[in-house]
């Protein structure tokens, strides 16, 4: 039942995938420079947004984006390995399917004239249309917070408990229990690394199977962290690298009278205007940013899923949608046949990397430490009560704005 | 507003007639009370002394520790006793003496009725001066900026050696005054000020600094009585040794460990008498302070007392109330002082006290507690209480002043110079 992809398809770089959530199948383009404007456009508008239900679809947008990120992904070594072997296509040739964006829709349903479609009529059709892909982010969102916050709940709760009921001791001078509240601290900061060890992996387990779920599959993405510690390395660095930009940003409002004097002869809704336009300008990096690192996760998982399935316990990790895909693209051996390709030699860079392997978990809490103190640093510098130790834009909420 | 011959008008809180400053200063005539006969064989006598080869301590200061030889020459002290109260750790107008929002009611309501306000002092915001807790210590004992930066190049550290003189240096060089009658009441927590007891100029220095009353050293003073008594292991007396060596050697401008006067021992001895050794029984924060000042006034009688209160500065973490709760202990603290200093006949009618804080607090309109008090005005932006005899009463004095006026105005009042102030005197306070 599916049309036939448009000639415009086949000009482009083509990847033909299933959306699940759909329960359709499309072929997917990449998006042109007019589209990555629009929608990163949007996703910056919403991450600075005053309202909370806005980063809600910021979140569940980028959980799509991650999940066809990493079809793609598989997609494209399926392709790789076709051409270098005499496998004869399947059902799931690339090429058939409706063509559409590789960027999921913010509010409109990406399934305009596919089969689901077919089977809503009159305002239920013409609300799905409009508000699908709305409806699609914020489920997911709300799924990939939850998951989030659970995670970190602890870390933060400590935190919390550590710097008020530490500083309070501290100012009533408690010497007999000064040890509390930094020993405290550093549980949470403890508690915060192991989560965050695991939190962007989840993330991706959770895009790709497609349920909320997916992301406590502890094996799964304990297996993924093994296979790719490198990687892992890199990621929890990019997030210590980039963090301290966010940080001098996040903390800059703090410090408003010292550089804009004029700010305080302000009325409330004019700083609040000012605020929101400055949060813009933030979201201009956070957004682009956080979305780098979301796609970095989703394709270190997707190596990972692949690396671990060379080997029949590795398969038995996937989830059922993840061995639904493979079962339909790559049927003869299963996943397998996709990873006993030609060896390449590592080269330089395996030389340079596989040493790098061994120190790696240390690396990675030092990086993940690093983005602890960062919260500290920013808490320090620019208080935000107990949501500044509850969220992170970057880990749970996707939000920037902050009014005091 | 400034009257047309330019001087600043005052206005006063009970709405009374308004009078022109005095440009005299009522304590310069009672500069010791010493006639001069008495200086020059006094003098003649110190000189005579010291042909004889009297001791000598020696410092950077380049002070002669010859103290009771040169003590001879000085004039004794017969003024008013200054109080001055660092309102510190960073208190703002708004919750000090803001009418409305004041948190700090004894100040506000009552003091203010007793003395001259300057609700418009600040900091200046010259190159490298900064709003810090020891700078803005030093600017008020020394009357003059510094550019300052830790000794030991520590990050956020405060150990500062002022060049300019302290107000216990020109005090004590001008007037027979015994070290444990010019204190400073320092804190735990700030072991740095503790060092602030005199600077490194030349004509000046450690002969004539001034004593500290702290719980570190009460701890020092407990471990020396602990190795007199013995009774120790010889590991343990070893221990104890290197713990007291490296207690007294932290100021790396003194040579030798000169023992304690027989005052500052019977009142640590006192204190350990009352409230024990373990550093728990007795009050903690402010609130130690202002035990430790109300004591030494009964016990020491200083002349003049500098006391650095600092909870408030606990903002820094977030917790809003610490700075509240703060403020409301110093307002206390302040109370109890005053109320003692009226009761009490030495210092009742004849003490003088100047309230003024070390630095102000950022008044972010985006932040909704005031942590941090650097890189903005309100940082900058202080007050100073003056009450006493010989000080205006009711006063508001609604012109510019600068935190290193205190120096040079208290030299004023006290009757001695202060040639290496920058600052001006503050005559407007004067009755």
């Amino acid at each position: 039942m599916n049309p036939a992809p448009t000639a415009a398809c086949r000009e482009h770089d083509l990847n033909t995938v299933t959306d699940e959530e759909a329960g359709w199948e499309a072929t997917f383009r990449s998006a042109g420079p007019a589209e990555v404007l629009m929608k990163m456009g949007l996703g910056i508008v919403f991450s600075a947004s005053a309202l909370p239900i806005l980063p809600v679809l910021v979140m569940g947008w980028l959980t799509r984006l991650m999940r066809r990120r990493i079809r793609v992904y598989w997609m494209r070594r399926i392709t790789e390995v076709r051409e270098l072997s005499d496998f004869e296509p399947t059902a799931g040739a690339v090429g058939k399917g409706p063509c559409r964006s590789a960027w999921p829709n913010w509010l409109m349903a990406d399934d305009l004239t596919g089969e689901a479609s077919l089977s809503n009529r009159g305002a239920m059709r013409f609300l799905r249309r409009c508000f699908g892909g709305g409806v699609q982010n914020f489920k997911a969102g709300l799924a990939a917070l939850a998951g989030a916050w659970v995670l970190t709940l602890p870390a933060g709760a400590l935190w919390t408990f550590s710097w008020y009921a530490g500083w309070n001791n501290s100012f009533n001078k408690g010497y007999e229990q000064a040890a509390v509240g930094p020993l405290t601290g550093l549980a949470g900061v403890a508690l915060f690394i192991a989560a965050m060890n695991f939190l962007p992996l989840a993330h991706a387990r959770q895009a790709s199977a497609g349920t909320w779920k997916a992301f406590f599959d502890y094996r799964a993405v304990r297996g993924v962290i093994r296979t790719r510690r490198p990687a892992c390395v890199g990621l929890a660095f990019c997030y210590a690298l980039f963090g301290m930009v966010l940080l001098v940003l996040l903390v800059l409002p703090g410090f408003i009278e010292g550089f804009y004097p004029a700010a305080t002869e302000m009325s409330r809704p004019e700083l609040r205007a000012l605020t929101r336009r400055y949060y813009l300008g933030v979201a201009a990096f956070g957004f682009p940013c956080l979305m780098m690192l979301k796609l970095l996760a989703a394709r270190i998982y997707a190596q990972g899923m692949l690396t671990l399935s060379r080997e029949e316990a590795g398969r038995l990790l996937l989830s059922d949608r993840e061995r639904e895909f493979f079962d339909r693209y790559a049927p003869a051996g299963g996943v397998g046949f996709l990873t006993t390709k030609r060896k390449r030699s590592p080269g330089l860079a395996g030389v340079v990397l596989r040493p790098i392997g061994f120190v790696a978990p240390l690396a990675t809490a030092a990086c993940w430490f690093a983005f602890a103190a960062q919260i500290y640093l920013s808490q320090f510098l620019y208080f935000k009560s107990f949501a500044g130790w509850l969220n992170h834009p970057w880990i749970q909420l996707p939000r920037f704005f902050y009014w005091p | 507003m400034d009257d047309r011959s330019g001087r600043a008008t005052e206005r006063r809180e009970d709405g009374g007639k308004l009078k022109a400053p005095r440009t005299s200063v009522g304590w310069e005539r009672r500069d010791g009370g010493v006639s001069r006969r008495q200086f020059l064989r006094d003098s003649l006598a110190g000189l005579g002394t010291l042909s004889l080869g009297g001791g000598f301590l020696a410092g950077p200061g380049g002070a002669s520790a010859a103290e009771g030889i040169v003590a001879a020459a000085r004039p004794v002290y017969r003024g008013a006793h200054v109080v001055i109260i660092r309102y510190g750790g960073g208190a703002r107008r708004r919750e000090s003496i803001d009418e409305t929002h004041t948190w700090s009611p004894f100040l506000r309501h009552e003091l203010t009725r007793r003395g001259t306000l300057f609700p418009l002092m600040e900091i200046a915001s010259n190159q490298g001066v900064e709003t810090g807790h020891g700078q803005g210590t030093l600017n008020i004992l020394t009357g003059a900026y510094g550019a300052y930066r830790d000794v030991n190049h520590r990050l956020l550290g405060e150990r500062f050696e002022p060049v300019a003189p302290t107000l216990f240096e020109y005090l004590r060089k001008s007037f027979a005054i015994p070290e444990h009658q010019a204190l400073i009441i320092n804190g735990e927590d700030r072991i740095d000020e503790e060092f602030y007891a005199f600077s490194n100029h030349h004509l000046f220095g450690v002969g004539y600094r001034s004593n500290v009353l702290s719980l570190y050293r009460f701890k020092t003073h407990l471990l020396r009585r602990r190795l007199e008594q013995g009774g120790q292991s010889a590991e343990e007396r070893r221990r104890m040794k290197a713990e007291l060596g490296k207690m007294e050697s932290l100021d790396g401008r003194v040579d030798t460990r000169a023992p304690q006067s027989k005052a500052m021992e019977g009142f640590w001895d006192r204190w350990r008498d009352y409230y024990g050794e373990d550093g728990l029984r007795n009050p903690r924060g402010d609130r130690l302070l202002t035990e430790l000042a109300l004591r030494a006034m009964r016990q020491l009688h200083p002349r003049l007392m500098m006391i650095h209160y600092q909870d408030c500065d606990y903002v820094h973490w977030g917790n809003l109330n610490h700075y509240t709760r703060g403020i409301q202990i110093m307002d206390q603290g302040i109370r109890q002082i005053v109320e003692f200093a009226d009761r009490d006949e030495r210092y009742r009618d004849n003490t003088v006290f100047v309230i003024v804080p070390d630095c102000g607090r950022d008044a972010s309109p985006l932040r909704a507690v005031p942590c941090q008090h650097h890189f903005t005005r309100a940082s900058r932006e202080i007050f100073a209480l003056l009450l006493g005899p010989g000080i205006g009463r009711g006063k508001v004095v609604d012109r510019h002043a600068e935190q290193i006026d205190i120096a040079p105005t208290v030299a004023a009042i006290m009757g001695f110079n202060s040639a290496h102030t920058e600052g001006r005197v503050l005559e407007e306070a004067f009755a």
